[in-house]
């Protein structure tokens, strides 16, 4: 597992997509801090009006930038060594196919989650340091609070990213599937919403509630959401599934299907 | 007796319905240089792939080691292959490339790298990316790689393809290095069977997924070989004759009706009359000889009907 690591991180390093991936993490923070705002992707309803909270909490909100980011971490890890069939040298040589895709998991996760967690704890420490009179950060303890009940949904996605990395095995599909997929999820709520009967249904509107931009903002902000507890339950009872399920049909698949 | 570093039993591979190793049965034996031949798709890289974990026989089993093809993950470390094609990371240098398999490998001397790629002549385009490489640097790129870990079984499949005549002239030379100098055992697949002749010791003849034939090269020299075939109606009488009245003892008789002699320079008018005058009735006295492309051609005829 070291080797592993030791190998990868040695690698990482030798690719352009890293450096391109550090640089647009920090060029968000950056903006975000110099300019006192908080901006990102969000997909969903937004944030209702008079809902108003200190930045750093506001930045936790449009954490589904997150979704895009850790695309490429997994692409470069797993999706890098399928590539023209370069895996078959490590596992003809170094660790069975069961042990490589346990390996990059594990490596695919800690490298995303090491990533939310400094990203978030830099956005907070520079707002500290740029803004520490004029428009101050709130409570540490309340933004770690928040940051860590993101963290499921995070290991969440990456778990599926692993997934479909190892079940497409194609950079361009791997890509083309899961960039459009929060998009296309948009899509079929906004056509389902159009729709007289379903438009009041309860499953469209928990489609729209669990949407993944409208989770990470309803887990930052909390006061978005009624019954908060209720809600954040679901939602890991939500992530335990999606992470188990992922990792088991990653698993089972790579290591049933014969390497080209 | 040597030690057997291979040995399969049986070993059958299928891909849905289609069957790429059938019933194969195989020994390699330490310091072997094994030469398995055969068509595209006969079963050669498949066969490979078992041996290097990359994937699983359906049917059969396989020693490696002295380790059952369950704990063959034990003795990975002692085993270097490169199958198929050389692959590595395009946008990294040879060096690189290298490097980052030796931290996988857990290899914690980095010089080896350095060895390694003087020992297949990449020195000077080490720090070259892999992209630019030629056909020839990539294949000695991969029996680098290959060979990093210094291990005791090297697995090369089709190393020479794509290599020119003078990259098939070296390769040939670190085959015998390897095997000579490091005692590593070698088992290397070709469909150029005058190039494996001239490297291998030992074959494996395989074609459509069975083993058709697994013979040392002195026997595969002495099947090619220039012969007298000798067609008569009582051979065991004839032996007789040849070995008494003519001081041969160079023959093998091939079935009830054939003898090979395999001296040079037989008095052919001489054997004839004698047999005759023995009351032997000889149907037809002729020379013999086929080349090692005629040799496999027979063989998969033969196994063919």
């Amino acid at each position: 597992m070291i080797n592993m690591i030791r190998a990868e991180r040695y690698r990482l390093t030798k690719t352009k997509g890293f450096y391109i991936f550090w640089i647009l993490i920090l060029t968000l923070i950056a903006v975000d801090v110099l300019t006192n705002s908080v901006g990102g992707i969000g997909l969903g309803m937004g944030i209702p009006e008079g809902v108003t909270y200190s930045k750093d909490i506001m930045f936790l909100s449009t954490n589904m930038n997150f979704y895009f980011f850790l695309l490429m971490p997994v692409f470069s890890i797993v999706i890098g060594e399928f590539t023209n069939n370069i895996v078959k040298n490590t596992i003809s040589s170094a660790v069975n196919k069961s042990r490589y895709f346990v390996y990059k998991y594990i490596i695919c996760m800690v490298y995303g989650v090491l990533v939310f967690l400094f990203s978030n704890f830099l956005f907070y420490g520079l707002r500290t340091l740029f803004h520490p009179a004029n428009d101050p950060n709130g409570a540490f303890d309340v933004f770690v609070s928040r940051m860590m009940s993101q963290l499921p949904l995070i290991i969440t996605l990456l778990s599926v990213f692993i997934m479909v990395a190892f079940l497409l095995r194609k950079g361009a599909a791997y890509n083309s599937a899961l960039m459009l997929t929060p998009f296309l999820f948009m899509l079929v709520v906004g056509i389902l919403g159009e729709i007289p009967g379903v438009k009041d249904s309860s499953l469209l509107l928990k489609l729209e509630k669990y949407e993944l931009s409208q989770t990470f903002m309803h887990l930052g902000i909390r006061d978005t959401i009624l019954d908060f507890s209720n809600f954040y339950r679901n939602v890991l009872i939500i992530c335990a599934v999606a992470t188990i399920g992922s990792f088991l049909i990653g698993y089972y698949t790579f290591k049933k299907r014969e390497l080209q | 007796m040597r030690d057997v570093v291979i040995k399969t039993h049986n070993l059958t591979k299928k891909y849905g319905s289609f069957t790429a190793l059938e019933n194969a049965n195989m020994t390699v034996y330490q310091g072997d240089i094994y030469g398995l031949i055969g068509r595209n798709g006969a079963g050669k890289t498949t066969a490979m792939k078992i041996f290097t974990g990359l994937t699983e026989a359906s049917e059969g089993d396989f020693e490696i080691f002295g380790k059952s093809s369950k704990e063959a993950g034990s003795v990975r470390r002692r085993v270097g292959c490169l199958i198929e094609n050389p692959a590595f990371f395009e946008n990294m240098t040879g060096y690189q490339n290298l490097r980052y398999y030796c931290y996988q490998k857990g290899i914690a001397d980095l010089s080896r790298i350095d060895e390694v790629l003087d020992f297949v002549n990449l020195e000077n385009a080490k720090n070259k990316k892999f992209k630019t490489y030629s056909l020839g640097m990539k294949q000695r790129l991969g029996i680098a790689f290959a060979i990093m870990d210094n291990p005791d079984l090297v697995v090369l499949d089709e190393p020479i393809n794509g290599l020119d005549p003078i990259g098939i002239a070296e390769l040939r030379e670190t085959f015998h290095m390897l095997s000579r100098e490091r005692g590593m055992t070698l088992m290397i697949s070709s469909h150029i069977l005058s190039e494996l002749y001239a490297v291998a010791n030992r074959f494996l003849i395989i074609d459509n997924g069975r083993v058709l034939k697994e013979l040392t090269k002195e026997e595969l020299d002495h099947e090619c070989s220039r012969a007298t075939v000798l067609r008569v109606n009582d051979p065991k009488r004839a032996t007789v004759i040849l070995e008494q009245a003519h001081q041969i003892k160079n023959f093998k008789v091939i079935d009830d009706a054939e003898i090979r002699i395999y001296d040079e320079g037989l008095n052919t008018a001489g054997i004839n009359r004698s047999l005759v005058e023995s009351g032997l009735e000889v149907a037809s006295i002729y020379e013999t000889g086929i080349s090692l492309e005629e040799y496999f051609k027979k063989i998969v005829e033969e196994e063919g009907r």
